[in-house]
């Protein structure tokens, strides 16, 4: 079993003919892959994994790299959830937020141009003919991005993790640590909008995002958005997307 | 064996994904997107062209698609009805397809840095963005 692993892993070196476009597809492919081994150890991982992690060698993650040994992996609590990957389920990890200060240390990269990644990550299993689950992929596709240091990101970054929550314009310019009054006159400046229109904005994205999802009523996606259908919420969706909710799911779902 | 393991991933992979050459013949589709489209893996080993340009709905998917072999690649959201870009389907036809409005287009390409396939893999919409650093 050994050999014929190492084997596939050798594989992506020496691959000719029909197998040649399987291998390329998964190398070119925009998102980052990497593949575990039954115990979870990478065994495989493709170009835009490198590149997400600003060209580690594959070396240095191929056969050392263990996903149940990540200590914040660990520290997620999802480790159970992630096993039932390796038992043959396919699992869904939304919004995770990289730990780039961990990575940065462990692989010695120093010229991270980003402050915070969260990332929707898919993990799913790899059967052999026999049905039995003989590696597993995981899938990363970055949802969000915040690049610099400054204070607004910070502020953008707080208000898109609280967007379920109450706005707390004295908690968002806690985090960016400024006074309220600086906080609101910086953040319009830089960002074209008061905090509280930012966080309006991404939580009717939030609600449009789910209208797509034909299951659930318009009162449900907006209850499942923390928002009251027959309160002032329709009102706003309408103020700012130009249609009601209703209409909006008509005209795109 | 190997080639069975790169099938796998491909075929296993959770969101529809399929493979085009140069004659828009699709050669290779993941079980997600055969599923959803509600075509049978026979249909690919006829080598027909499945995509129907002129009842697409979403004309930047058209567009990327071909620009493909240009060397392009793209990430597009919002799109309306994606999958009508396959033999004319609509989305009522489609099971599930309401939930992918987002697609990543991209080539692959041989040693030669020669452009061979085409890609597209749908994904949910999640509203991606890149908040980049103000420079003022």
């Amino acid at each position: 079993m050994n050999d014929e692993k190492n084997s596939i892993i050798e594989s992506f070196r020496t691959m000719a003919g029909k197998d040649e476009l399987l291998f390329r597809v998964i190398e070119c492919f925009p998102y980052p892959i990497q593949v575990y081994d039954t115990d979870g150890t990478s065994v495989l991982v493709n170009k835009a994994m490198l590149e997400e992690y600003h060209a580690v060698s594959a070396d240095m993650i191929v056969g050392k790299y263990n996903v149940f040994k990540d200590p914040d992996v660990i520290s997620t609590g999802q480790i159970d959830v992630l096993r039932r990957a390796f038992r043959g389920e396919t699992v869904f990890f939304s919004d995770v937020r990289v730990p780039l200060e961990v990575i940065s240390r462990r692989y010695g990269i120093s010229d991270f141009d980003v402050e915070a990644v969260y990332q929707d990550i898919t993990v799913f299993p790899i059967f052999d003919d026999r049905d039995q689950v003989m590696y597993v992929a995981a899938l990363l596709i970055n949802r969000r991005i915040y690049r610099g240091k400054n204070e607004i990101e910070k502020a953008k970054e707080y208000l898109e993790n609280h967007w379920l929550d109450k706005f707390d314009l004295s908690e968002t310019a806690r985090v960016a640590c400024l006074s309220k009054a600086h906080f609101s006159k910086l953040f319009k400046k830089h960002t074209g909008m008061t905090p509280l229109d930012y966080y309006t904005n991404y939580k009717i994205g939030k609600i449009k995002e789910m209208l797509a999802d034909t299951n659930l009523s318009i009162t449900q996606v907006f209850a499942a958005c923390n928002m009251d259908y027959s309160g002032n919420a329709a009102r706003s969706f309408k103020n700012k997307v130009g249609v009601t909710a209703s209409e909006y799911r008509k005209k795109y779902f | 064996m190997n080639e069975a393991i790169f099938f796998q991933i491909i075929d296993m992979f959770p969101y529809p994904m399929v493979v085009y050459s140069p004659s828009y013949r699709v050669k290779m589709a993941s079980r997600a997107f055969l599923e959803v489209v509600n075509h049978s893996e026979k249909l690919l080993d006829k080598d027909e062209e499945l995509f129907n340009w002129h009842n697409a709905v979403d004309l930047q998917l058209v567009e990327a698609s071909r620009k493909v072999f240009a060397g392009e690649s793209n990430r597009l959201h919002n799109l309306k009805d994606p999958f009508s870009l396959f033999a004319g389907k609509t989305r009522q036809e489609c099971a599930k397809s309401g939930i992918y409005n987002s697609a990543a287009v991209f080539p692959v390409m041989n040693d030669e840095n020669e452009i061979t396939h085409g890609v597209i893999v749908f994904l949910p919409n999640t509203c991606r963005k890149d908040t980049r650093r103000d420079e003022n």
